[in-house]
């Protein structure tokens, strides 16, 4: 019934439309608050001081195969929060949008595509805390650093498709709306952003658990980009990247199949 | 063809309970089906301009949110070839935070116009929404009067060359001016061979503007043709207002223990091609009472109301002796004296000059259509008396003035 083929000729046809979007939601965020910037750095570094502290100071540990603690976390939360943030945006993109949607047509997966903005600017503001901290550690920075939009790339996808997922149900059930905000807070805990992947221990299961959670295995990515001589497993890795993408198209054809109907529901 | 819509059908659910959430999914009981639009067929081809008439709850606005792509319909298929711009109630798709500036290159964005194009448009659009707009270009449209919203809303749609401009009750907001502005834009953009798909209750409006009407009635096709002959339908259906009322029983008539109605009728006096009352034309009421009192004095006092529930007039007979029995009596209204609208009639039964025995509210109710001549303007006529007057201008010397 949906011609993806025109429905995709239609996005390039809206290239404007998104950046003019991406442009107003940069512009709400930034240039709204008073302190815009200054959250964007203070929400990484919170997080990183609460969980120095209980590694260091209750837990006494200090470092995970020779990497100092901090740039395990460091590393963890600029990627994490490149996906709670897209995540978010990209699940309330419907409901954030709705004197648009009531009004006029374009097609509202641009909506999806332009909220990724803010949380790349995010990103910007705490991958240079991440430099800093670098530097101050003493853990150097190699040139693999370039894989970096390739990552972002990535979990962007993830997090449009699973956003997807949510925006295209809450509308016409609310309920849907509180189980997001409990994804991004609980999948903290489960997905090695404090921790490296070689510190726990799932024995035979380990492959499933970078498939069901393909953040796993994307932030274990962001890592070895990120810390020279870091290990990873490059083929469960690629398992986390398949099982990306196709999150990603499952959510987008929900979403697609779906999208003129929301206006009945708003 | 332009525009080709078959058969759709708009089916909404209605939850007797408000916002179930997820348990709806569960209880499939409590909903009830209510067909928003059924078995909607017709097409129109380009440069027309088609015009969707039919009382509120008639599936309007569905339509319209159907044909600018905002919602799907249930059922049938719709083919459109071009761009849609659609100005739907109040404002196009506004961001509130945003200025007047960024919200015309967004929607610019939204008909997928690159900026340069928008650009080249600009000056236009700002232009035609007029100098308070002008004035607070970069002011967030939240701030903005709903006078405002409908201006730059009107001048963004109509400007950024859609090949179908749809347009939703524009006339109902904004003042005359910007009325007879947008009006005779809309004709413009007509001449150069695009679509206008237009809802509006001015019939006045849409009979000059459009060449085609859809009529819907409660969200089912009554008619679909060329304007003249379906506005001819719709007015002559409507104007079945109250205009006579006649009662057999002494027992069942309105009234009260001192007098009650027998009879009261309103009757147009039309042309010979006349179906329905304009303004042109005069009207004659006549009424008869069962007085039941003996020996009183008595006058009557008529008053005319407009839709608002303003009194236009009120006018009253002598004051005169009457006995038991049937009185009547008739009162003949002028043509070219009311302006076109929906009025009703009460009349008042008043003893001794001072006692009110009964009103008799809403005897009569009534529409008077407009009617222009090589009209240019069809914005509503203001005021509620539309007389005739000699009205003279005369060029009296000729001279050649520099200014």
């Amino acid at each position: 019934m949906i011609n993806l083929n025109t429905y995709f000729k239609e996005i390039f046809e809206h290239l404007n439309l998104i950046f003019i979007l991406a442009k107003r939601d940069l512009k709400v965020r930034y240039s709204q608050t008073l302190l815009g910037v200054f959250w964007a750095i203070v929400k990484p570094l919170s997080t990183l001081f609460i969980f120095i502290f209980m590694f260091k100071k209750i837990a006494n540990i200090n470092q995970i195969n020779g990497v100092p603690i901090q740039i395990i976390i460091l590393s963890g939360i600029i990627f994490w929060n490149f996906f709670g943030s897209s995540f978010t945006n990209v699940s309330n993109c419907i409901s954030a949008n709705t004197n648009l949607i009531t009004k006029v047509y374009f097609p509202r997966l641009i909506l999806a595509i332009s909220t990724i903005s803010v949380a790349i600017v995010d990103f910007i503001f705490s991958f240079i805390i991440y430099i800093v901290a670098s530097f101050i550690l003493n853990v150097p920075i190699g040139i693999s650093i370039i894989g970096i939009p390739l990552l972002l790339l990535f979990i962007s996808l993830f997090s449009i498709g699973a956003g997807l997922l949510f925006a295209a149900n809450s509308i016409k059930y609310r309920d849907i709306q509180h189980i997001g905000p409990l994804v991004v807070q609980y999948g903290f805990f489960i997905t090695p952003v404090i921790y490296s992947i070689q510190s726990i221990n799932f024995g035979n299961y380990l492959a499933i658990y970078y498939i069901i959670n393909p953040l796993v295995g994307l932030i274990e990515l962001g890592r070895f980009l990120l810390i020279n001589d870091y290990s990873i497993n490059l083929t469960y890795i690629g398992y986390s990247i398949l099982s990306t993408l196709i999150v990603f198209m499952i959510g987008v054809l929900v979403f697609i199949k779906k999208e003129n109907s929301f206006v009945d529901h708003l | 063809m332009i525009v080709k819509v078959e058969n759709i059908t708009k089916k909404y659910l209605v939850k007797n309970k408000e916002n179930a959430g997820l348990l709806s999914i569960i209880s499939k009981k409590e909903r009830n089906e209510f067909y928003a639009l059924n078995g909607i067929n017709f097409s129109i081809n380009q440069g027309d301009r088609l015009a969707i008439i039919g009382n509120n709850g008639a599936g309007k606005s569905t339509l319209l949110k159907i044909l600018s792509r905002i919602t799907s319909p249930t059922s049938g298929s719709i083919s459109i070839k071009g761009k849609v711009a659609s100005l739907l109630e109040v404002g196009t798709g506004f961001h509130p935070d945003l200025s007047g500036r960024e919200n015309i290159y967004l929607n610019g964005a939204i008909l997928g116009m690159k900026k340069h194009e928008i650009d080249s448009n600009f000056d236009q659009i700002v232009d035609f929404a007029g100098s308070q707009i002008q004035n607070f270009l970069d002011t967030p449209v939240k701030r903005y009067s709903s006078g405002m919203y409908v201006r730059l809303g009107f001048a963004i749609a109509a400007h950024l060359n859609p090949d179908i401009l749809i347009v939703d009750e524009v006339l109902a907001v904004g003042d005359i001016d910007f009325q007879k502005k947008s009006l005779s834009k809309m004709q413009e953009v007509s001449k150069q061979e695009r679509t206008i798909i237009f809802v509006s209750h001015n019939l006045t409006a849409v009979s000059n503007l459009c060449n085609k009407t859809l009529y819907l009635e409660k969200g089912k096709m009554r008619d679909f043709g060329e304007t003249g002959h379906i506005l001819n339908n719709y007015l002559a259906e409507h104007q079945k207002n109250i205009l006579i009322q006649s009662y057999e029983n002494i027992d069942e008539a309105p009234g009260n223990d001192f007098i009650r109605l027998k009879y009261a009728k309103l009757e147009p006096k039309l042309l010979a091609d006349q179906e329905y009352l304009d303004i042109r034309n005069s009207f004659l009421l006549n009424f008869e009472f069962w007085n039941m009192q003996a020996d009183v004095n008595l006058n009557l006092s008529l008053h005319i109301y407009a839709a608002t529930g303003e009194c236009i007039l009120n006018v009253s007979t002598e004051s005169i002796r009457l006995n038991t029995g049937i009185i009547s009596g008739e009162i003949e209204f002028p043509g070219n004296f009311l302006n076109d609208g929906n009025y009703s009639i009460s009349l008042m039964i008043v003893k001794d000059q001072s006692i009110v025995l009964y009103n008799f509210e809403n005897l009569i109710t009534f529409e008077i259509a407009d009617y222009r001549e090589n009209a240019k303007w069809y914005g509503k006529w203001p005021g509620y008396v539309r007389p005739n007057f000699p009205f003279k201008l005369s060029q009296t010397t000729n001279l050649k003035l520099n200014a």
